[in-house]
């Protein structure tokens, strides 16, 4: 297991940023945006073979000309307001297929990136990913924070738009972050490196969704952006999430239409429950959670994974 | 780009594998033969060469590094484990390895595979087995298509008729075996013979035939193909007379031979009525 350092940057006290995917992609395009943004260079990377299995062989007239492998590449940016490590993968290292990273592999993988960043000096890290929650659609989403260490509690309360686990109803402040995201907080903590996971909310019901869900990424760079005093253009997201809107109206209505009438008429009325209940922290009762619960999960869990191929 | 690596953890490669026997070989061609190909051509083949060899088991790459092994399968009523072994008999030019893909750590089992060819075995070049699934009439002759992992090999080839293959995408286990190779330094030939995907779950006397046809010139062994080209016959002939009796396979594999596509629905029909007549 290598780490392949292309150049060494000077940097000064730089936070390190990472990227992966998972539900809705919230942190993957959140992170990746913003590298793109600020237009980072890439550094590093971390051998892929010994986490991934290649995603993509070329051969043209029979002879093998390319074999590639996930993204697990290390990118900087000195601003003049701080100076960031990127860290971005295409994949997370699992035991399962189709896990989010867990497992001995996951544990190797978190550890090298800290070793790169703590060589930088990197005194905290930010994860990003996905906080599936009882809000609708059209809601703004919030910003679940759990950091890795008591002393930041503090700090998160002063970011806007942004919760703790103990803010939200029923949770008493307990909670888990699977995969990468969840996984680097607690290894940090043994680097002695502080660590924040920006969760974007994404509504539950949508958490099949076969496509990104660029409400959440931009709520997590809204904050992100604010807690390293940069700005990005984050108008970008626009066209994307009126697209994004566009398509969950014409799924939800399909699959609405694809319920019996009895079992619609629960669906839209929970709906506008949620809807309405928009800006609150726990938008629905807990009969309500519990009914959706019970009769949701199944049927978007289908009706979604025939989504790709319909 | 210059580039320094650090090695942060290594295994050592000698607990993935044991030795029962150090066979005396002389600079051997590997044949890598992958279990559960299309049209059942690992099972035959590599029993019949196998056989023809008088092979025996010599080394094998330890299976728990690599798969699941949560209890074990029970296949065919039997319990199953899956074993990768290293076959040679009577020539010391020729060994086959036949295994099941990794379903964990596919570098590492890579890594371990060439290292035996390499560093214990001395090879000096390796075929893999693989196939695919294609959709052509039943009837029709099974091509074998072909990937190199260089230029060089491919003249010594060329008078085998096989079809140079053009692809993207995902890779299976042998390009990733070829690749690995490649940065070895060791030349690798990729087999893809094709197979009609209604026979891929289960013989396709054609494909194994004519694969057999081109490792038994390829790798100057007499191989006798008569038993082979009669069950292909009679495969032909049991599907002759399932399309005179069943009006939509008729129609379907009609649809084949005039190069029209078929729907998801049409293929499972076909796939399964024909699977529970010659099955």
């Amino acid at each position: 297991m290598g780490v392949r350092i292309y150049r060494e940057p000077s940097l000064r006290n730089p936070v390190l940023l990472c990227g992966w995917p998972g539900i809705g992609k919230i942190g993957l395009v959140a992170i990746d945006t913003l590298r793109e943004q600020l237009k980072a260079e890439e550094f590093g990377e971390i051998e892929a073979w010994d986490f991934f299995y290649p995603n993509e062989v070329s051969i043209k007239d029979g002879i093998l000309r390319n074999l590639n492998f996930p993204r697990n590449k290390f990118y900087y940016k000195s601003t003049q307001e701080c100076d960031i490590i990127f860290f971005i993968a295409d994949e997370q290292p699992s035991e399962e297929e189709g896990g989010y990273g867990h497992g001995v592999k996951a544990y190797h993988l978190a550890s090298m990136i800290l070793e790169v960043g703590t060589k930088y000096g990197i005194k905290r890290v930010y994860t990003s990913g996905a906080a599936v929650a009882q809000i609708h659609h059209t809601s703004r989403p919030r910003v679940w924070a759990v950091p890795n260490t008591p002393a930041l509690i503090g700090e998160i309360r002063t970011y806007d738009n942004t919760i703790l686990m103990s803010d939200i109803e029923g949770r008493q402040g307990q909670g888990t972050i699977t995969g990468m995201n969840g996984l680097m907080l607690g290894v940090a903590r043994t680097f002695g490196v502080d660590g924040i996971c920006l969760m974007g909310e994404i509504p539950y019901y949508l958490q099949w969704f076969p496509f990104p869900w660029p409400k959440g990424s931009r709520a997590v760079l809204q904050v992100l952006t604010k807690i390293l005093s940069i700005e990005i253009d984050l108008s970008i997201f626009d066209r994307y999430i009126e697209q994004i809107d566009k398509n969950v109206e014409q799924i939800l209505n399909a699959f609405l239409e694809s319920l019996p009438e009895e079992m619609r008429e629960k669906f839209i009325e929970s709906f506008e429950r949620l809807k309405k209940n928009q800006a609150s922290i726990r938008p629905i009762s807990e009969e309500e959670v519990k009914w959706f619960k019970e009769h949701s999960d199944e049927f978007f869990r289908d009706f979604f994974k025939k989504e790709p191929g319909d | 780009m210059n580039s320094s690596v650090t090695s942060l953890k290594k295994n050592p490669v000698t607990d993935l594998f044991k030795f029962s026997k150090q066979p005396s070989l002389n600079n051997p061609i590997l044949l890598v033969i992958w279990e559960h190909s299309l049209g059942n051509l690992a099972k035959r083949i590599a029993h019949m060469l196998v056989e023809k060899l008088s092979g025996e088991v010599f080394c094998e790459i330890k299976p728990a590094n690599f798969y699941h092994l949560r209890g074990v399968e029970i296949v065919d009523d039997v319990a199953f484990i899956p074993q990768n072994q290293f076959f040679c008999g009577q020539r010391d030019d020729l060994v086959i390895f036949i295994g099941y893909e990794p379903q964990l750590n596919h570098h590492q089992f890579l890594s371990a595979l060439l290292d035996i060819a390499q560093h214990h075995l001395s090879v000096q070049k390796i075929y893999t087995l693989s196939s695919f699934a294609s959709v052509l009439p039943y009837n029709a002759p099974r091509m074998i298509y072909v990937v190199y992992n260089e230029d060089e090999i491919k003249e010594e080839l060329k008078d085998y008729k096989l079809v140079d293959m053009t692809y993207i995408g995902p890779p299976a286990i042998s390009s990733y075996l070829l690749w690995e190779a490649k940065k070895r330094r060791i030349p690798g030939i990729s087999l893809w013979p094709e197979v009609p995907f209604y026979l891929a779950a289960i013989d396709d006397f054609r494909a194994q035939k004519v694969v057999l046809e081109f490792l038994g010139r390829r790798f100057n062994i007499q191989l006798d193909l008569g038993k082979i080209e009669k069950l292909a016959e009679e495969q032909s002939k049991n599907l002759l007379d399932l399309r005179m009796n069943d009006k939509e396979v008729d129609r379907y594999l009609g649809s084949i031979e005039l190069n029209i596509p078929l729907s998801q629905e049409e293929s499972l029909y076909l796939t399964n009525k024909i699977r529970e007549r010659l099955q």
